[in-house]
């Protein structure tokens, strides 16, 4: 152990926990005072305006993962990471057309989680059960990949002087704890801070560096060119990662953007139909945050080269620690660790909301009323965390394609949710099996047949839509009252 | 009788962006004519970016009028 290193380790740590600290005091010192109903707790009482969906719809969205990962991805696969801002665009449209009409359900039926929406519209409270379950499940591995990438930006910011371990199990409980008290107002004032922090490092690293070291852009893809022309463009046909790839995934992952239980949260959140569309039409430029990130990591691949797998995603603050001053890391590691902090906040928090409500209380009916909801949601933050915690020591996995896993599960969500978003009239068995069909392919796809040259969720929605279909053909027609009359819509139907 | 036309010009307006970035950015899988010192594969990407959010607008733009 250097001298230096702790040094530098010291500086650039304090400036990481007073980021951290500062901004979970200034999310609590911006939060309302008095009784906090579940609604209030989960989805902010239905009161966000532009600017919370705006944090909410994509900055809990682009996470850690876009932070280290994106620039990982260059430095490992080049143009294959155009995926990301490209599903992004999708996503994008899709929320358009899809989330007003899901916070309308939402308002006028009194909903506030994902299987809220589903065993409602479908009136089948199994369905309710399995997304319930599915969600839970599926959000573990997305906190365990927020959790990763938090070890690493603390690891790094620490100089090898820190374990980031520890670090890591430390801020998450603090996080934990943060959510816990604070609710979704909480963490979109969090989201906030985070977003603008995050806005500013890169733009610092994607535009500074390159033009530091390379004079411009264009001397770095020029001398990218030399040294690594192949990953200027994406493989041909079917290979791994290649065009059939890119394809099938921006196409994939765009449909499944806002299928994520916290995004379903953030929508039931809207004050208004028009501030998500007006959402949609801002959301987009986000994702030019990406495409300073890619900047970053091709410089790290010029900068840093030599390193594989699991270290590309370090490569961007390796350029970072190698060539710049401790504070500025401590300023990137304190952007880089509330990119991972505040999204699984939100994600925590829709999926404690999920097991209270279509889990623990289906199981026990009439045991817990409303008034005890807002307490059991707040125990299931931490049920939760504890999980997510357990869960990472278990079983660690690369960044990237645990994100995938994610996508592909939470996609199958689609045809229930487009269904109940449009009026469709299907039936709840057909979505209940077509959804457990689909995760069991995708899983299936992704874990024993790996690295298809296509997205394996896709395979699952196929499979999902087919078995929706099937059961809706077999199904007798008249058996089952439609899902939902149009006089329906006025009378909420649940509390 | 006008609404199914409009509807339809949306969607189209809606498949602009998704085709660019889907199919597009595959076949325009070259690094020349760069674009300002950017790949032109990435350049595409980022028009594309620029471009969506006055899809939107377009969009956006119909269904008001349609009322």
């Amino acid at each position: 152990m250097m001298p230096e290193s702790v040094a530098a380790g010291r500086i650039a740590l304090s400036i990481v926990v007073v980021i951290i600290a500062g901004t979970i005091a200034f999310a609590l010192l911006n939060l309302k005072r008095g009784r906090v109903d579940p609604a209030e707790y989960a989805i902010g009482g239905r009161s966000f305006g532009t600017i919370f969906l705006w944090v909410l719809l994509a900055g809990e969205i682009y996470t850690a993962f876009t932070f280290l990962g994106a620039a990982g991805w260059i430095y490992l696969h080049g143009a294959a990471a155009y995926y990301i801002p490209a599903y992004g665009a999708i996503g994008y449209l899709v929320g358009y057309a899809l989330l007003p009409r899901i916070r309308r359900l939402g308002a006028e039926r009194g909903l506030v989680t994902a299987p809220d929406l589903l065993a409602n519209y479908y009136r089948s409270p199994r369905l309710g059960v399995l997304a319930a379950i599915l969600y839970v499940v599926l959000a573990l591995p997305y906190v365990t990949l927020q959790l990763s990438g938090l070890q690493i930006v603390l690891s790094s910011a620490g100089y090898g002087w820190l374990n980031g371990t520890l670090g890591a199990a430390v801020a998450f409980t603090a996080i934990a704890l943060f959510t816990f008290t604070a609710g979704l107002r909480g963490t979109a004032w969090a989201s906030l801070v985070k977003d603008g922090l995050v806005l500013a490092v890169v733009l610092f690293a994607g535009v500074a560096i390159p033009i530091h070291f390379f004079g411009s852009l264009g001397g770095m893809f020029a001398q990218l060119q030399r040294t690594n022309a192949a990953l200027l463009t994406l493989r041909s046909g079917d290979a791994p990662l290649g065009q059939v790839w890119f394809v099938t995934t921006v196409l994939f992952t765009g449909i499944g953007f806002y299928m994520g239980p916290h995004s379903i949260a953030a929508t039931f959140s809207a004050r208004s139909d028009n501030t998500l569309r007006r959402n949609a039409m801002l959301l987009p430029l986000y994702s030019i945050v990406l495409v300073v990130i890619f900047f970053a990591g091709y410089a790290a691949l010029l900068l840093v080269p030599g390193l594989h797998g699991h270290a590309a995603d370090r490569s961007f603050l390796l350029v970072i620690a190698r060539y710049y001053p401790p504070w500025v890391m401590g300023f990137v590691a304190g952007a880089g660790a509330l990119a991972a902090l505040v999204p699984s906040s939100a994600l925590i928090l829709a999926s404690a909301a999920i097991a209270v409500r279509n889990i623990v209380r289906p199981a026990f009916p009439g045991r817990i009323d409303t008034r005890h909801e807002t307490l059991a949601m707040r125990l299931a933050v931490i049920a939760i965390s504890a999980a997510a915690l357990l869960a990472w020591w278990l079983v660690p996995e690369t960044l990237g394609s645990l994100l995938l896993v994610y996508y592909s599960g939470i996609t199958q969500f689609l045809p229930g949710v487009v269904g109940a978003a449009f009026g469709l009239r299907l039936r709840g068995i057909a979505v209940t099996l077509g959804l457990a069909a689909g995760v069991v392919t995708a899983a299936l796809l992704t874990y024993v047949l790996a690295h298809l040259g296509f997205n394996p969720g896709l395979g699952g929605l196929i499979v999902n839509l087919a078995v929706v279909g099937i059961v809706e053909r077999l199904s007798p027609k008249t058996k089952t009252s439609p899902p939902m009359a149009d006089s329906s819509l006025e009378a909420p139907t649940t509390d | 009788m006008n609404s199914w036309r409009t509807r339809a010009l949306r969607i189209a307006i809606a498949l602009l962006p998704v085709l660019a970035f889907a199919v597009g950015t595959p076949l325009l899988n070259r690094v020349e004519p760069q674009i300002l010192g950017i790949p032109l594969n990435l350049a595409w990407v980022i028009l594309w970016i620029l471009l969506t959010p006055i899809c939107l607008l377009a969009i956006e733009r119909l269904r008001r009028s349609q009322g």
